[in-house]
């Protein structure tokens, strides 16, 4: 219980010290108005209007939207705190007269991409199966997933770790086919109830090929299906495959 | 059908449910997610110089990191302390992913305790430890203390899937459930969470579909 309390601290300390470095941007409103919502999020209400020739601070960001505070000369009672939509920062200038340009979270941004995280859902072989994904963006076409599944029986249960390489074949299409290549481990454990068929835990290494289907669909998500298949190493001669489908979505950073 | 995989038998009524869960829990999330961008790019004068938002270090908060703590009910086997940690990425202003983790010691069933012994379960199988990847979407809104004192809130619904391990046996588990957010500050946050973590079971003979809720406050943060 102290250990949790210290990391309640911890998170709290770590907190305020990331809110301190933060800079503050002042800049001017150029067009007519800009509505000021008293929550980020189109659903709260226009509390406030700035005025074209008004000075703003921007404090922080949550999904596109801003907090800011009006700028006052005469009395700082008079100074008001609400959220702007980012589209409207592309109606204010910088001190230099500089226009101000918002997040564009165009596809070129996508294109620019480090990271993936995928979740996906679907059925290996006649199993319940669920799938998440890291990935590296290392070129426009190649990133390197690190995948986990787990599909969990009635009889028994398969976890699956798996290192691969993934070829996007048109990255600059916002629906692209793709094709992965990679290795790992698959654990079989039977469940604890049928002892009698074999407690053992078997591992036993295995290759991969998958061929999917990636669309860019917003900003921020995209889209996917993929059919993979596992060859399993055992230790008969011969070697086992099991199909995976998978839908799901990705999100990027 | 192969031997070593000899766990995928012919396809059962409960895992078809399951396959088809999955999927229509990703594709409504997909949807979900399309039908909420309502926002177009503004037009921009190519004459006029211009300098992105992303030059400046401004202050992002989409992620919340949140510690809980409440009660489960675990069919057959009581109520119990449930403590866990939930990570959430903040999409767009409605829709939010979130990974739990919880976990709590179970009690007894009634037939253990009617009998006055014989423990249907050694402490260890008693631990109950599950985590789960969930899709949320938020009703926002504000709540009125009084004219001047103001908070904004949501009520929010998540649909989940995940893996509960609990007396020697892991299962594909749903969870769905509905919480209310009170933002104090910007970054800082309570909620209560109310949760139904589904799955099948056969720990107490027969297999059956089991419903374990919980009810959970929590601080979380975002940064």
């Amino acid at each position: 219980m102290k250990r949790f309390f210290t990391t309640v601290f911890c998170l709290f300390v770590l907190h305020i010290s990331v809110v301190a470095n933060a800079e503050e941007l002042k800049v001017t409103v150029t067009s007519p108005y800009i509505n000021v919502h008293s929550g980020p999020a189109s659903e709260y209400p226009v509390f406030h209007v700035i005025a074209q020739g008004e000075q703003i601070e921007i404090l922080k960001e949550r999904t596109k939207w801003y907090k800011i505070r009006t700028v006052s000369h005469r009395n700082e009672d008079d100074e008001i705190e609400g959220w702007i939509y980012s589209d409207d920062l592309s109606a204010t200038m910088l001190e230099d007269g500089v226009a101000l340009m918002p997040r564009e979270g165009s596809f070129e941004d996508f294109q620019n991409r480090d990271f993936e995280v995928s979740l996906m859902g679907g059925a290996l072989d006649s199993t319940a199966a669920i799938t998440l994904f890291g990935t590296w963006v290392w070129t426009k076409n190649l990133s390197v997933d690190a995948s986990y599944t787990q599909a969990l029986g009635n009889f028994s249960d398969n976890k699956i770790w798996s290192l691969r390489m993934r070829h996007t074949v048109f990255p600059e299409w916002k629906i692209s086919p793709y094709l992965a290549l990679g290795t790992g481990e698959i654990r079989t454990s039977p469940n604890a109830n049928l002892v009698q068929s074999g407690d053992e835990v078997r591992v036993s290494s295995h290759y991969e090929v998958g061929l999917g289907v990636r669309y860019y669909l917003m900003d921020g998500v995209l889209i996917r299906a993929e059919y993979r298949s596992l060859i399993a190493e055992t230790d008969r001669d011969e070697q086992e495959r099991i199909d995976q489908w998978l839908v799901g979505a990705s999100i990027y950073f | 059908m192969s031997l070593f995989f000899s766990n995928f038998y012919p396809i059962q009524p409960q895992n078809r449910f399951s396959i088809l869960f999955a999927s229509v829990f990703v594709l409504l999330s997909i949807s979900g997610v399309t039908y909420a961008q309502q926002n177009e790019l503004p037009e921009i004068d190519p004459g006029v110089e211009r300098r992105s938002i992303d030059e400046f270090d401004i202050d992002s908060e989409n992620v919340e990191i949140g510690i809980f703590a409440g009660v489960i009910n675990i069919e057959d086997f009581g109520s119990d302390v449930l403590l866990g940690a939930r990570l959430a990425y903040h999409i767009n202003e409605n829709f939010f992913v979130e990974a739990s983790y919880g976990q709590a010691t179970a009690g007894e069933t009634s037939f253990e305790v009617l009998s006055g012994g014989a423990p249907f379960l050694t402490d260890d199988q008693r631990d109950y430890v599950y985590y789960d990847l969930s899709m949320g979407y938020n009703l926002n809104g504000e709540v009125f203390f009084s004219e001047n004192w103001v908070f904004n809130s949501d009520f929010f619904f998540t649909l989940g899937a995940g893996n509960t391990e609990f007396a020697d046996d892991e299962r594909f588990t749903i969870s769905a459930g509905a919480g209310y957010r009170l933002l104090v500050t910007d970054y800082l946050s309570v909620r209560f969470d109310v949760r139904d973590h589904v799955f099948n079971s056969d720990i107490i003979g027969e297999e059956k579909s089991v419903h374990n809720l919980t009810f959970t406050m929590s601080v979380s943060f975002f940064f």
